[in-house]
């Protein structure tokens, strides 16, 4: 959606992000109302996740910037090719 | 009341690794509730889109005060989105769940390669 809104839209890379977080969260809405009408949404979990990730989120932002972002991407980048391993080999 | 105390951790812990590696929560709550608090793979896609609705909304008011969001534009592209995420919801929940697994391993590799390529262009300030 960013790049999108960068070239067909003229958006500038800030506003293009902050513009799809928001369409991001109405998009997540549907897929909750849908999902949660064919029972797979586990509502406590998700607000037991969902609510604490706020609290990670404004702690993640304020290290941004002080911390090297290329190492912890990276190391990111690796957990996720793991887990994604993980998924695939461990159903 | 293990599986809430672990889900509490792994949302700070994903909410923080989300905001410094600048990716949606989705992409690391979806494993986690898959691998570690054992749900199958559409509960887990399901229960991370509820996660991170609270994160958007946050996330989109942080972003406010700085004048970057456009709000109408956002609504727009959301109520565009009504139809294909409710087709995608149905399509998602009618797969085999290890269809489904292997397809959500595959976007994860592609956003791990993005994020890998991506890091150094950020760094370099491209």
């Amino acid at each position: 959606m960013v790049p999108l809104l960068i070239f067909l839209c003229g958006y500038g890379s800030r506003a293009a992000t902050a513009t799809s977080l928001a369409a991001i969260g109405i998009i997540a809405l549907w897929g909750v109302i849908a999902y949660g009408v064919m029972g797979d949404v586990n509502w406590v979990l998700g607000a037991l996740i969902g609510i604490p990730a706020l609290l990670g989120v404004v702690v993640g932002v304020r290290v941004r910037g002080r911390v090297s972002a290329v190492v912890i991407s990276r190391a990111f980048a690796i957990v996720l090719v793991a887990a994604a391993v993980l998924l695939v080999v461990n159903p | 009341m293990t599986a809430y105390v672990i889900a509490a951790i792994l949302g700070v812990a994903g909410g923080f690794v989300a905001a410094l590696a600048g990716v949606g929560g989705g992409i690391l709550f979806v494993p986690a509730l898959a691998l570690v608090l054992g749900l199958s793979q559409v509960v887990a896609e399901a229960t991370s889109l509820l996660a991170i609705v609270p994160v958007a909304i946050l996330g989109t008011w942080q972003q406010r005060r700085s004048g970057e969001v456009r709000l109408a534009d956002a609504a727009i592209i959301g109520a565009g989105s009504l139809i294909t995420a409710i087709a995608a919801a149905y399509v998602a929940s009618s797969l085999p769940q290890d269809v489904l697994r292997l397809l959500f391993a595959a976007f994860m590799v592609i956003i791990a390669a993005r994020i890998w390529w991506g890091a150094e262009r950020d760094a370099k300030g491209g």
